[in-house]
């Protein structure tokens, strides 16, 4: 394992230095950095010229410049990078203008990642146990046509209709009674699918979901929930019983009594630690709070696990601690929306909740609460678009690599012996069935980083994609280095993750 | 692959029909990819045939003397009686469209037009024919390089397979866009050929690591030490014996890359890096018309509209073709199943080894 990572290390330098010299080379002969100030009627221009051409060293052929620039970047393994100034951003140094940029691209990149992770792999391993039917047909063609969509394109609808439309909407929340039916009747289509089962549990489920959205819009609507959005203490405990649902019945199931009785208490512990809560918000607005938080939560499942665990001690603590954070989560979302009537206030008029300029208001006064709001805004539409793509491909990997589980013998086996459909499919299928989705995962994310230029140009974002086409637009060489070192690198280490990843999961693949 | 094909597919048995008829059946049964054919020929045949096209010249707008615009090359005249360069009245309000369905009519400019009264028809009929070409020679010379270099590498193995592999590595992280400036800025740019032509000489590494892990596995089967017993070179039994035994991964894979190349192109030209003005494709066309979406909705949905059903429908005859070349998945039936076989094949590269006895 030492020696394949060494050696992959050595290779990962070589391949990484060869690179380099084909993109500086590249980049150099695309275009001329002086254009600009050749064709300007500056009277300077002159002198400009001259000392740009000096200070970027212009009359030494790139072949050679590139080893110069490579002493620079060989100065970080001293602690003295010198990735050399970037003229397109006033002359900023290149370390720095990554550094601002790298926070908002890895903000971005992640949150995109898990949500089309999380989506993905539920969606897709759903369809794959309701093969053949209309669901499954249905998530499939979807895949298909968000594989075919053009981000770009995409991007713009989406500012249209979910942040420009949206925040209308919002401003005057009014559902017409026909489009009420239809999103209900989705609804209820859906979860028909989901569910599946047999034609009378079908209709069931088909009439209590299209019901249950209708009324349930009707409710919102009538409470102009929309005008000022809310959890309190019922969506919380709404919020709680939804989470421990959906978790118990993937882990243990219902027949678990101690399970049941681990989650009531886990639920009713936030409930009651609610109220006092809102004092240590308001006074304490830091991050770490919020470690502690989770530090906490991760507690009380602990205990109430142990309390009611009996047998089934460690299953049922770990999904408590499941449950146990996602219900903070609706302590959390609880806390932010309380901001949000006054953040309204706040931001430009022309603006809305939803906003699809840049990574933040700029100049934002606010505690934590706020800048979380207004951080949910401005992340929405970038990461919907840049995980649609991700989305539809880790739907239809997970589709077939749970199909392919089920398909071996052992899942066989585990049926033959009488093991309930639950434990055959999330402890033997499920778990297999991962294995290669984290290997795609990890060769994914490498290519991410980079990859958001088209996001980040169409909602505004200064993150790396945007430095790399500025870079590129006005041949800054250093620019574009600098980007190109920080994904490269990101690209091979995860390419080696993978591979070390696999093999781990998998102990039939040996790494030589 | 052939003794798997026979094994499972003993219902579609017959006496006397061959590999290539048994695959050729299967594919005209797939309904999606049936859909998706029609459709893309369809899209080929009105495209090129409505506004013509032009061969050769450096395919520039020029103008003359009578101050009227015509484009460098041999241009050959379509059905359609406006072409995508030229500006002409205003014939509705803002340029609304005329197509109606009801009756089913085209109208003066069925597409609308744009503020200078250009027949939004006509440019986005070049557009799709410029993406179009992008896409198939793109798909041509990855082939062509990725076959080669996946062969060689897999069927020599050794320092020759060490060399090529960090290559391959070396090629895949150099950042696309840096090819389609270079092609755009330093190149002059606008020419469709061109700027697929280059694209092609970096996008063919996937598929040669897909052929590589192809011929390692088949390298190691009777019918090769057979032909190598019988005297067969290298060449011989590269080309003759183990390459047709590949050619569905070769082929199934060339289509789902076509249909990422027609996105890649069009992602260019939108950021400005691949196909510019006054030269036109789809992408290059929804980037000059974006800020027109909330006012002239028109620019902007027929070109990503034509983008999607592009792609969608490479990517159905690409779903077909797997099906019709892998039967193994036919129990699974959508045939996006091969793609998780793929990509152990696919981590089945230098350093990795699957080890798995079936």
């Amino acid at each position: 394992m030492l020696a394949f990572i060494v050696r992959r290390f050595f290779a990962t330098i070589l391949v990484l230095l060869a690179a380099s010299f084909i993109v500086y080379f590249l980049t150099a002969i695309s275009g001329d950095p002086l254009l600009e100030l050749r064709g300007s009627s500056d009277p300077n221009a002159q002198e400009k010229i001259a000392y740009l051409t000096r200070v970027l060293d212009l009359d030494t052929p790139p072949a050679l410049r590139y080893f110069k620039w490579l002493a620079g970047v060989a100065g970080c393994f001293i602690g003295q990078c010198d990735l050399g100034i970037a003229v397109s951003r006033g002359e900023q140094a290149v370390t720095e203008a990554l550094a601002g940029a790298m926070v908002s691209t890895i903000q971005l990149v992640t949150l995109a990642t898990i949500v089309a992770i999380v989506l993905g792999v539920a969606i897709g391993m759903s369809t794959a146990l309701r093969q053949y039917s209309g669901y499954d047909y249905t998530v499939t063609f979807m895949t298909f046509v968000f594989y075919s969509l053009p981000i770009f394109w995409f991007a713009v609808l989406l500012k249209e209709w979910g942040a420009i439309r949206f925040n209308q909407f919002l401003g005057n929340p009014e559902v017409p009674i026909w489009l009420a039916v239809i999103i209900a009747i989705g609804s209820g289509a859906a979860w028909m699918g989901i569910v599946g089962g047999s034609s009378k549990t079908r209709a069931k489920v088909l009439g209590v979901a299209t019901a249950v959205t209708f009324f349930g819009l009707q409710a919102l609507l009538l409470t102009g929930w929309f005008e000022k959005p809310s959890l309190g203490l019922v969506g919380i405990l709404l919020g709680g019983i939804l989470v421990s649902i959906i978790v118990i019945a993937l882990t243990t199931g219902f027949r678990q009594r101690g399970m049941l009785l681990a989650a009531a208490a886990v639920v009713v512990f936030w409930l009651a630690v609610w109220y006092p809560l809102q004092f240590l918000f308001f006074f304490i607005p830091e991050l770490w709070t919020l470690v502690a938080l989770v530090a906490l939560a991760i507690a009380v499942a602990f205990i109430a696990g142990t309390l009611f665990g009996g047998e089934d001690k460690s299953q049922i603590i770990r999904a408590a601690g499941i449950i146990s954070i996602l219900t903070l989560g609706f302590v959390i979302v609880d806390r932010v929306l309380q901001t949000w009537t006054d953040y309204e206030l706040m931001i430009p008029q022309a603006q809305g909740i939803i906003s699809t300029i840049g990574a933040k208001t700029p100049n934002l006064p606010g505690d934590m609460w706020f800048q979380m709001l207004d951080s949910f805004g401005h992340l929405l539409l970038p990461t919907i678009a840049l995980s649609i793509g991700s989305l539809a491909a880790y739907t239809r990997y997970a589709r077939s690599s749970l199909l392919e589980v089920l398909n071996q013998d052992y899942v066989r086996t585990a049926r033959a012996k009488g093991l309930p459909e639950r434990t055959v499919i999330m402890r033997h299928a499920f778990r297999n069935a991962m294995i290669p989705i984290v290997t795609i995962v990890a060769f994914d994310v490498g290519g991410l980083i980079g990859g958001a230029i088209i996001t980040e140009r169409i909602f505004a974002w200064q993150g790396m994609g945007s430095l790399f086409n500025l870079g590129l637009q006005a041949v800054d060489l250093n620019l574009v280095m600098g980007v190109f070192l920080v994904t490269g690198i990101v690209a091979v280490v995860f390419n080696v993750v993978a591979d070390i990843a696999y093999a781990a999961l998998d102990p039939r693949i040996r790494l030589n | 692959m052939a003794s798997k094909n026979i094994e499972n597919n003993s219902s579609e048995e017959q006496a006397g029909i061959s590999q290539g008829q048994l695959i050729r059946r299967r594919f005209l049964k797939h309904r999606g990819a049936m859909i998706g054919l029609v459709v893309l020929i369809f899209v080929i045949v009105i495209s090129f045939s409505s506004v013509g096209t032009v061969f050769g010249g450096t395919g520039k707008l020029i103008v003359d003397a009578s101050g009227s615009f015509a484009i460098d090359g041999f241009r050959i005249p379509g059905w359609w009686k406006y072409n995508w360069y030229e500006n002409y009245d205003l014939l509705t309000v803002g340029g609304t469209p005329t197509l109606t369905l009801f009756p089913p009519s085209l109208g003066e400019h069925p597409f609308g037009q744009d503020t200078l009264g250009k027949d939004i028809f006509a440019r986005v009929m070049r557009g799709i024919q410029q993406s179009l070409t992008v896409m198939f020679v793109i798909g041509l010379i990855t082939t062509v390089i990725g076959v080669v270099v996946g062969s060689i590498a897999g069927y020599f193995r050794g320092w020759i397979d060490s060399v090529l592999m960090r290559l391959t590595d070396v090629i895949i992280i150099i950042p696309v866009l840096i090819l389609g400036a270079v092609v755009g800025q330093a190149f002059g740019g606008g020419s469709a050929l061109f700027l697929a032509f280059f694209l092609g000489l970096f996008l063919w590494t996937g598929l040669s690591r897909l052929v590589r892990a192809e011929f390692l596995s088949l390298r190691e089967r009777e019918f090769v030490d057979a032909a190598r017993v019988a005297g067969a070179g290298p060449g011989r039994i590269i080309f003759k014996h183990i390459l047709p035994n590949a050619i569905g991964v070769i082929i199934v894979n060339t289509t789902l890359l076509m249909s990422s190349a027609i996105l890649l192109e069009t992602s260019l030209s939108y950021l400005g890096f691949g196909i510019t003005a006054p030269d036109i494709s789809l992408g290059q066309i929804i980037s000059e018309y974006q800020e027109a979406f909330s006012t002239r909705p028109w620019l902007f949905w027929w070109p990503g509209f034509f983008i999607i059903i592009i792609a969608l429908a490479i990517n159905f005859i690409g779903d077909g073709l797997r099906d019709a070349f892998d039967p193994r998945q036919r129990r699974f039936h959508i045939a996006t199943d091969g793609l998780v076989a793929g990509f152990r094949r696919l981590v089945a590269r230098k350093g990795v080894e699957p080890d798995v006895k079936k």
